[in-house]
């Protein structure tokens, strides 16, 4: 799992593997799989809210 | 005409004109009136229209330099208040206003020129509903466009601090009043669009008076919004107020806070979406295996069922060989052993007594029949004896039953 993964392409990746998870046509071994990939997404999203500190950068003059 | 003072057309002309100009009644004064017959010169600039009303009517002209800070275009039969000074035109000394501003009578000069500048923008297509982005759900840098001192910023911060601190905040501080408040923010919005790029730029300010507010309906600015490629979020003034910035944004929101609002979404309630998620990922799993599972089950059952009956007619069948093999061996042994037997009898029987005597002695017949037993014979009955070496007719002339030994 790449750790620069943005955040709305986890969610979205979470979405998709909800989804295959749910089709019938995937083996139990991908099965497992997705559910373990799953699994850290969720962990690295929980992560990125918990950690998240906001931050502010301010630009010079324009 | 001697002894009188005689004056030149220019003296008189002149005299009339720096008599009305040192009347200060008659300098910055309001003049309210319809105009008629405007025109405004292409050339010089200048603008040259009638102000009248039910019974009079006076000439007035409006140099370039103030021509050009009109927010609006007047047009006849407008009626309007003109902030001006009477003066005259020496070359023909007719009295005229001079202008210096223009308000629409009614309504506010900028707010006329606020509904114009929208009107056309809106027929330029610059609100177009098809031209507005979609706002990214989970923006991870914010862009924002507003005075690093004003209450706005410290509102966006706020509300992203508590609902949405993933997101980094990216300030472009800008003048959000004044004459160089536009020119700011058209370069703040390039700036970000272009280098900073977010997924997200937020730009406004808190409420004003509508002066204070005034650089967000300039019309570069519009156009610089309308050219952004970055979703952009406008909140100027208060809910009530509305800036051409509003129209032509992607989304607009009423307050600095409820853009940082629209901007995000909630954390904790992701939270909660992800906590869900994570349940619900373990139980499709979990359905799978089961589903899995009991097919398994299903299948090895049948599977299983479907062996053992084969397996079993398998052994039927080979019993049943078996059966017949074992049988048939046993008959062909039963056969052999009767063959040997009934070769054994006859052996015995040929050497049997009776056979012995048979053999050794005749055959007896009566009427063409074989006797073989003597109580086939009476006595008085005739039979035939066949020897091996002739025929004998005999009688019975006394018979005794039982067996006798030779």
């Amino acid at each position: 799992m790449k750790k620069e993964i943005k955040f709305e392409e986890a969610l979205k990746k979470l979405a998709e593997i909800n989804e295959k998870l749910e089709s019938d046509e995937i083996s139990l071994e991908e099965s497992l799989t997705l559910y373990k990939e799953g699994i850290e997404l969720t962990k690295l999203c929980q992560k990125k809210l918990d950690e998240a500190k906001q931050e502010i950068e301010q630009l010079g003059e324009v | 005409m001697a002894g009188f003072n005689i004056l030149t057309v220019t003296q008189i002309t002149s005299y009339l004109k720096s008599y009305i100009d040192e009347n200060k009644k008659l300098s910055g004064v309001y003049i309210r009136g319809e105009i008629t017959d405007f025109r405004g010169n292409y050339y010089s600039g200048h603008c040259y229209f009638t102000l009248k009303d039910e019974s009079s009517e006076i000439s007035c002209v409006m140099f370039r330099s103030y021509a050009d800070r009109l927010r609006f275009t007047p047009s006849d039969g407008m009626s309007v208040i003109v902030r001006c000074d009477l003066s005259v035109y020496q070359k023909s000394c007719s009295c005229q206003l001079y202008v210096y501003d223009i308000q629409p009578d009614g309504l506010g000069a900028k707010h006329l020129a606020f509904e114009q500048l929208k009107e056309r923008l809106l027929k330029e297509g610059l609100f177009d509903e098809g031209h507005k982005k979609a706002l990214p759900k989970y923006p991870e840098k914010i862009g924002v466009i507003t005075s690093a001192q004003g209450a706005a910023i410290h509102d966006i911060m706020n509300v992203l601090g508590r609902r949405w601190p993933l997101a980094k905040l990216v300030l472009t501080p800008v003048a959000v009043q004044g004459e160089e408040a536009p020119k700011q923010l058209i370069a703040a919005v390039i700036k970000q669009d272009t280098v900073v790029k977010p997924d997200l730029i937020i730009i406004g300010r808190g409420g004003g008076s509508s002066d204070d507010l005034s650089a967000f309906n300039d019309e570069e600015l519009a156009r610089a919004v309308y050219n952004c490629k970055t979703p952009i979020i406008s909140a100027v003034g208060h809910e009530t107020d509305f800036s051409i910035c509003d129209f032509v944004a992607d989304l607009r929101a009423p307050t600095p806070s409820a853009a940082a609002e629209l901007a995000a979404p909630n954390a904790e309630e992701l939270m909660q979406t992800l906590d869900s998620n994570a349940e619900w990922l373990e139980s499709t799993l979990k359905r799978k295996i089961d589903t899995l599972s009991s097919a398994l089950e299903r299948i090895n059952a049948v599977k299983f069922k479907n062996l053992t009956f084969r397996k079993a007619d398998n052994y039927a069948e080979k019993l049943n060989a078996y059966k017949k093999s074992l049988l048939s061996c046993v008959q062909q042994s039963i056969g052999k052993k009767q063959t040997l037997l009934s070769e054994e009898l006859i052996k015995l029987d040929v050497n049997s007594p009776s056979n012995l005597l048979k053999r050794s002695v005749c055959r007896a017949e009566k009427d063409g029949a074989k006797l073989k037993s003597a109580s086939q014979l009476q006595i008085g009955d005739s039979f035939e004896l066949f020897f091996a070496d002739g025929k004998i007719d005999a009688t019975v002339i006394n018979k005794k039953e039982g067996g006798i030994s030779p």
